[in-house]
């Protein structure tokens, strides 16, 4: 069981890169403690959002930016700096909290627009996005790029969507199983109809953004 | 396996590949697909596909779980810091209270122990200045100490403006001293020759009660027959 003790020593951003590169969880549980503490104080007057999409804001934001970190987009120059791959391609230094801020306002202005929040109020709130949040970049290798894209198109996708695929192939429940968890799926080919449906989204999705990116 | 059924072609190669990525298949099952797989690269690119999708889901699920791990025991910790301030708050404010109630008393008590007034007399108690005599008298210097003792009977002036308390210890000190006094002045009278001075002492003596109420019957009888 991990300890969250809030009297672990302090980790530099490069260390707390290749901390989860490496899968470091006293790294990953300090992590979590300052992006949290962080995000609580950052979004203290965001409006517009409820408390449970608020929570999801974080996941989202918190997920992508370990994605980034254990994917590499994120990693050591030869000073020890931590640098991000950007839209272009390029390095960029990333003071590592205020990178996660960034990730966080910019998925904050998503969701202002997904859910038709006024457009002078989305307005009001400047948008950031130097080498941030799902960029593609142009830095990697295919595979890597590949799977950045995956990631995207998953998290793009409705909630029910995500929780049903994880259900199915995460979890490896039957869809009997599903069926018994979700009341709001009324029958099993309902559910069955549902699954091909996201997953088949999903694939044309990925398979638009690859063409696009000629990663085909 | 499940009591539905679908014949549709395109339902059963979803669901074998579903099978096939979800570790469902048995070892001959899956040797027959990965053969396959190996004929028909659309088939290999579908499952490839969807490998890379069930991954990122898997990628996805644990970051959640971890999140999920970490919140609950950030907030049992903070719950905890709570609490530990509650009990440090409490502890500060009971030694407070302690202290509070121990400075009260020392200062109670130190107000009842107040120096005597000025004009009071300044005595170590009645048996330094009683020893001081009897150590005249000892040294057979017997008008010393007439001197000493009628000096010492007559000055004992004690303050109006003392607490009753100390009044009545100092009085009560002041008899025991002045008792003693006496004693020594029927010796010092006795040892001067000025026996009918003595036997007058000796008979208010006697009456007295006191350490030497004995001894100074005996002495009056002695030399009164």
């Amino acid at each position: 069981m991990i300890l969250f003790n809030f009297k672990r020593k302090s980790y530099s951003d490069a260390e707390i890169v290749t901390g989860h590169q490496r899968g470091d969880r006293d790294v990953q549980c300090y992590w979590y403690g300052k992006c949290r503490s962080q995000f609580d104080k950052g979004t203290s007057r965001y409006s517009h959002i409820s408390d449970d999409d608020k929570a999801d804001l974080f996941q989202d934001a918190y997920i992508l930016l370990l994605e980034k970190m254990e994917t590499h987009q994120m990693r050591l120059s030869t000073d020890g700096a931590v640098v991000a791959i950007g839209r272009n391609g390029e390095a960029l230094v990333a003071d590592l909290i205020g990178y996660f801020m960034r990730i966080v306002k910019n998925k904050y202005l998503e969701y202002l627009r997904s859910h038709a929040v006024q457009a002078h109020i989305i307005e009001a709130i400047t948008p950031d996005h130097e080498g941030l949040l799902d960029d593609i970049g142009a830095g990697d290798d295919a595979e890597t790029r590949r799977l950045r894209l995956v990631s995207y198109a998953l998290r793009s996708l409705p909630k029910s969507c995500v929780e049903i695929l994880t259900l199915f192939y995460y979890e490896k429940k039957s869809l009997d199983e599903i069926l018994a968890l979700r009341p709001e799926n009324t029958s099993y080919d309902g559910l069955k109809s549902r699954k091909s449906k996201c997953m088949s989204n999903l694939k044309t999705r990925i398979a638009e953004s690859f063409d696009k990116l000629g990663l085909s | 396996m499940n009591n539905h059924t679908t014949n549709h072609p395109a339902d059963l190669a979803d669901d074998r590949i579903d099978n096939y990525v979800r570790g469902l298949m048995s070892d001959s099952e899956r040797r027959s697909f990965e053969s396959e797989m190996e004929r028909d690269p659309e088939l290999a690119a579908e499952v490839r596909r969807t490998q890379q999708i069930t991954d990122r889901i898997a990628f996805m699920a644990r970051k959640r779980a971890d999140i999920a791990l970490w919140e609950g025991e950030r907030r049992a910790a903070a719950a905890m810091r709570r609490r530990r301030r509650v009990y440090g708050i409490s502890a500060a404010a009971m030694i407070a209270v302690v202290a509070g109630i121990g400075i009260t008393m020392l200062m109670h008590r130190s107000a009842d122990m107040t120096a005597p007034a000025i004009n009071a007399p300044v005595f170590r108690g009645a048996v330094a200045d009683v020893d001081d005599i009897a150590l005249m008298i000892e040294a057979n210097d017997y008008a010393e100490a007439l001197t000493a003792i009628d000096s010492a009977l007559a000055d004992s002036v004690i303050s109006d403006s003392l607490p009753q308390e100390q009044i009545d210890y100092m009085m009560q000190l002041q008899v025991q001293r002045a008792y003693e006094l006496k004693w020594l002045k029927i010796k010092a009278l006795l040892a001067l020759g000025r026996t009918d001075e003595a036997v007058a002492l000796l008979r208010s003596y006697s009456a007295m009660e006191g350490d030497h109420a004995l001894q100074a019957d005996s002495l009056l009888r002695q030399y009164v027959h």
